[in-house]
């Protein structure tokens, strides 16, 4: 399932790649290196800071503004000079079939997060993912769980035909996608 | 900026279509888009099982409808209950009236919007801006639309009948920079210019491609993340669904969603739906501090139980549109309705009805060639409802013309009235031909003279 969610991921024009739950902090590192982000966005979410995540990208000498911020918008959109963002999230499900992630929302997740950024990390659970959206959006929205106010199906970076038809990426949301799915380990 | 281009002025239909079949850059434009859209969907075909997945949407369709009015409650219901507004609108004036008065309670002067054909379709753009709102488009296509002050030409893709050089002469002459015409240069100078409106609107407005009754859920499907930010950002977010826009449950939904951007841009998925399920929670810091469902009537619901029930069964995909040869003529704006193409002229007469002028006209811009049936992903017989609806239109000039018929069938179905006519019809050619050729027709005929000539004997002379 999870090659299968690889493999959907390039038709989508994203990338990806799966992990030990203690390689993920590298695997995010190397992500951003690639991009060179400067600036990044991060959900104050406890399982990134068990994986460390937070600490390594610091470590690294790359600014993180946690979510939620009391920056406002204009900074946060990349306006006014701002350095350009990279936003991490952790989606609360996936699309194996079609490379989608279920972007939830939550305080310390907002709603908009990877679509104010330039670029997109995302940080999936491998048990999250389904084989089909019916399946993820069923599980999603079981009956009696508490649903999210917002969640986002995200397949890719943000693209336009606008302009004579052809696919130009980067139009709103973010230019480029990466996913590092994050097998646990045993003993964790 | 000009959006105070009404719909309904303007030069006849007729008029319209014969601009639009000189303008050779925009049939050029047309074409190659219409072939882009048919690649993708061949490859749909093939790789998704196009055809079966059809036959679902049709069946599920055909169902939301049957049980309207009790999914429209069920999802109001939902949505109150996730602590949003509904109103129910019966008409297109109550719809845009209701986000005016909005508008002036919450004192906003800046409306963002993501692409919305139900805002078009109730003029909401120039309700607002009478009352002093300004309203920007923030879907790339819209936005240079509304820079340029014209109407979307397509459901899905408005701006397809300009090219790149177009566009990056608006963007020069609205900036006042360099703009290289470029692709990505012309995406990042909107990019950077619409984030500013992003961050300083106080409402959003957007469409809704779909409510989810179980859930009150509403869904936004889009490309671009334009609709991402109009729903998060502003403090107020208005979303207006027409009536027939619902399903039961997330089955339903995931199937909908799936095949939309198969018909539409003949891909597997859209980049982003947005699905919300009422307005920011306590905690959160973005989203809407108050969410409005406005669902609009405006017509539809009083065509559930006529003959043309199926009409409400329509996505609004876009398909059809490129699959009709009149359109890929055409192209949108020649309609003169928001909504164009085959869908276009089935739904404009049945929400208008057929009396106004272009209500009475669009029925008959089609050839019946019955492609928009093969290509509509809920299997909406689209040719079939045209015909139906030629039927009902009853101008002036349509009675003459069903008279004339009458008549004429009266005549032709008795031998000896056929014989007399033919022999008064050919003593009255050969009386106005010349050489055995008339070269043009007094009266009615003259239409048909206008592009060839017309012989007095068989076989005709060299």
């Amino acid at each position: 399932m999870i090659d299968a969610f690889i493999g959907a991921l390039a038709r989508r024009r994203a990338t990806g790649r799966a992990v030990a739950d203690t390689d993920c902090t590298a695997a995010c590192l190397t992500q951003l290196a690639v991009w060179g982000a400067r600036r990044v966005l991060v959900p104050d979410d406890p399982w990134l800071a068990k994986l460390g995540l937070v600490d390594g990208i610091r470590g690294a000498g790359i600014e993180v503004i946690m979510w939620p911020s009391n920056r406002g918008w204009r900074e946060l959109l990349g306006l006014d000079d701002a350095p350009p963002t990279c936003a991490v999230t952790v989606p609360i499900g996936a699309v194996a079939e079609r490379g989608t992630l279920l972007v939830g929302s939550s305080p310390t997740h907002g709603r908009s997060l990877d679509a104010v950024g330039w670029w997109h990390l995302a940080v999936l659970r491998a048990d999250l993912i389904s084989p089909t959206l019916a399946e993820a959006l069923n599980l999603a929205y079981a009956a009696g769980a508490t649903l999210p106010s917002a969640i986002s199906l995200v397949s890719g970076p943000s693209r336009t035909s606008d302009v004579e038809k052809i696919t130009t990426y980067g139009a709103h949301g973010a230019l480029a996608e990466h996913v590092v799915v994050v097998r646990s380990s045993p003993s964790g | 900026m000009t959006t105070g281009v009404s719909y309904d002025e303007g030069p006849p239909l007729r008029a319209r279509t014969a601009a639009a079949v000189a303008d050779a850059q925009l049939r050029a434009n047309l074409q190659a888009t219409a072939a882009s859209w048919a690649a993708g969907r061949e490859k749909m075909r093939d790789a998704f099982g196009l055809d079966q997945m059809r036959d679902r949407a049709r069946e599920i369709r055909r169902e939301n409808i049957r049980q309207l009015p009790e999914l429209l409650d069920r999802l109001e219901e939902r949505v109150r209950a996730n602590g949003g507004i509904v109103y129910r609108a019966a008409d297109r004036d109550a719809a845009a009236r209701y986000v005016v008065d909005l508008a002036r309670a919450r004192g906003a002067k800046l409306v963002a919007k993501s692409k919305s054909m139900a805002t078009e379709e109730i003029k909401l753009n120039e309700a607002l801006e009478a009352a002093g709102v300004r309203v920007v488009e923030t879907d790339l296509g819209e936005w240079i639309l509304q820079l340029l002050g014209q109407r979307p030409s397509h459901i899905i893709a408005p701006a397809v009948h300009l090219n790149r050089t177009e566009i990056a002469e608006l963007f020069r002459a609205e900036s006042g920079e360099d703009i290289p015409d470029d692709r990505e240069a012309l995406v990042a100078y909107a990019r950077r210019r619409l984030r500013q409106d992003f961050a300083a609107a106080e409402i959003g407005v957007s469409g809704v491609n779909l409510g989810v009754a179980d859930t009150g859920t509403l869904c936004i499907m889009e490309n671009e993340g334009n609709a991402r930010l109009v729903t998060a950002l502003p403090r107020i977010h208005v979303a207006m669904m027409g009536a027939e826009r619902v399903v039961a449950d997330w089955d339903e939904a995931a199937h909908i969603l799936q095949l939309l951007p198969m018909a539409a841009i003949g891909d597997d998925a859209s980049t982003y739906v947005n699905l919300i399920t009422g307005p920011r929670r306590q905690g959160e810091t973005d989203g809407p501090e108050e969410l409005h469902l406005v669902i609009l009537d405006g017509g539809r619901t009083a065509l559930r139980g006529t003959q043309f029930e199926e009409a409400l069964s329509c996505i609004r995909c876009g398909a059809c549109l490129y699959s009709c040869p009149m359109w890929r003529t055409v192209g949108g704006q020649a309609y003169g309705s928001p909504y164009s193409g085959p869908i276009g002229a089935v739904i404009t007469p049945l929400l208008e009805g057929t009396s106004s002028p272009r209500g009475s006209e669009l029925p008959f811009l089609s050839s019946l060639c019955g492609a928009c049936h093969d290509a509509c992903p809920v299997g909406i017989p689209l040719h079939d409802l045209l015909v139906r609806l030629r039927g009902a239109v009853s101008t002036p000039a349509h009675r003459r013309a069903r008279m004339g018929a009458r008549v004429w069938a009266a005549a032709w179905s008795r031998p000896w009235a056929y014989r007399i006519g033919c022999l008064m019809a050919r003593g009255g050619l050969r009386l106005v031909g010349r050489a055995g050729w008339i070269r043009r027709l007094p009266g009615p005929g003259g239409r048909w003279t206008s592009q060839r000539d017309l012989p007095t004997r068989w076989p005709p002379p060299p």
